[in-house]
């Protein structure tokens, strides 16, 4: 006699139980996977995440929870001086900036997007910088990309 | 007939003073501050050279909207020059609708449909600045209008206040303009948009400035 019959659980219910586990476990992993990835702003509550601004292989220049006006930018991708940049933003509807500027932090020029748009900058120099910008009062989940265009 | 003729300058008379009161009072029924309210200054969409961008910005825009099947091209919208300059260039996608996409001197955005443009409001702006995430050396505005707007003021960072003149789509009502300062007292500061009964339909914030709080020297990473 196993311990759960003694307990007075039966298979099926015992069964239920693991398949109800199982699906929560699985429903996390993608919620998280979705959040480091291609994530949207799902933590748009939470703490300054600026100094651990993480990137992935898509997400090349940011992805994490932008301050107000605090902004994150990385020197142009290789070798093209025709760049695209793409951003996603939590689903509120901010618009933010895109930041074009040279090596020593001179803006050339940063527009406002809304989520979901891109930009192309052309003539970009190989020490110029691209990335994207909180202008807004309060912290928005930015996912950020640079790419050749 | 003599009689005749004076009894017709009499009636067109009476007719024309009644006409004169009526229209006195009909203005006067109208609040004081939305009575002189004038439309927008409307013009037509120009030729795609009109647009303020290096041949490069410009030539990379012609490929995006060939791939995006967006034709027709026109500039509904030109400020500033080569080195610091914003235009609307909008165009006619293969289902006929409209689309814009906003130029500047080092690149433009994709193409938008009005839907993208417009966020649940008759207005949209979008800004953009040069210098240094502390000091603003020149600033500009794209802005869009839907077909309700009959007027459009911008405030200056000085507070003086003028109507901007809009070009109108060729359809669907729509209506757009750019600008650009690089004086900082003249740099847009709100833009507010009017129906034609001199009604505020929206408000709007440029949000240029320096970018980085007292606080905090260098914000961007």
């Amino acid at each position: 006699m196993t311990l759960a019959s003694k307990r007075g659980y039966t298979w099926p219910t015992l069964r239920q139980a693991l398949l109800r586990l199982v699906f929560c476990a699985v429903g996390i992993a993608i919620a998280l996977a979705a959040t480091s990835h291609r994530g949207f702003g799902v933590l748009s509550g939470a703490e300054n995440a600026y100094a651990t601004c993480a990137t992935t292989d898509y997400w090349n220049v940011s992805w994490c929870i932008y301050n107000p006006h605090t902004g994150v930018t990385k020197v142009r991708m290789c070798c093209s001086t025709t760049q695209g940049t793409y951003t996603v933003t939590d689903p509120a509807g901010y618009v933010i900036k895109f930041l074009h500027t040279t090596g020593g932090g001179t803006w050339i020029s940063a527009p406002d997007v809304r989520s979901g748009q891109s930009w192309t900058f052309y003539q970009v120099a190989a020490t110029d910088k691209l990335g994207c910008f909180n202008s807004q009062d309060v912290n928005i989940w930015i996912n950020c990309r640079r790419a050749n265009a | 007939m003599l009689r005749k003729l004076l009894a017709s300058a009499a009636i067109g008379a009476v007719a024309a003073l009644s006409f004169a009161l009526l229209s006195n009072l009909f203005d006067s029924s109208i609040p004081r501050g939305q009575a002189q309210a004038p439309t927008v200054k409307r013009s037509t969409p120009r030729p795609l050279t009109a647009v303020k961008a290096p041949p490069a910005v410009l030539d990379g825009l012609i490929s995006q909207a060939k791939r995006a099947e967006v034709a027709d091209l026109a500039t509904a919208g030109t400020a500033g020059n080569l080195a610091f300059g914003r235009s609307i260039v909008i165009g006619r996608s293969r289902s006929g609708a409209r689309e814009a996409a906003i130029i500047d001197s080092d690149g433009h955005s994709s193409f938008m449909t009005p839907a993208q443009i417009f966020d649940h409001s008759p207005l949209a702006v979008f800004s953009s600045q040069a210098g240094t995430a502390a000091t603003v050396r020149a600033a500009s505005i794209a802005v869009f209008l839907r077909p309700e707007v009959a007027r459009v003021a911008v405030e200056e960072a000085n507070g003086s206040t003028h109507d901007a003149s809009a070009i109108t789509w060729p359809t669907g009502g729509y209506a757009s303009f750019t600008e650009v300062a690089q004086d900082p007292s003249r740099f847009p500061r709100l833009v507010r948009a009017y129906a034609a009964n001199g009604a505020l339909l929206a408000t709007q914030e440029t949000r240029i400035g320096p970018m980085c709080s007292p606080s905090e020297a260098s914000c961007v990473r």
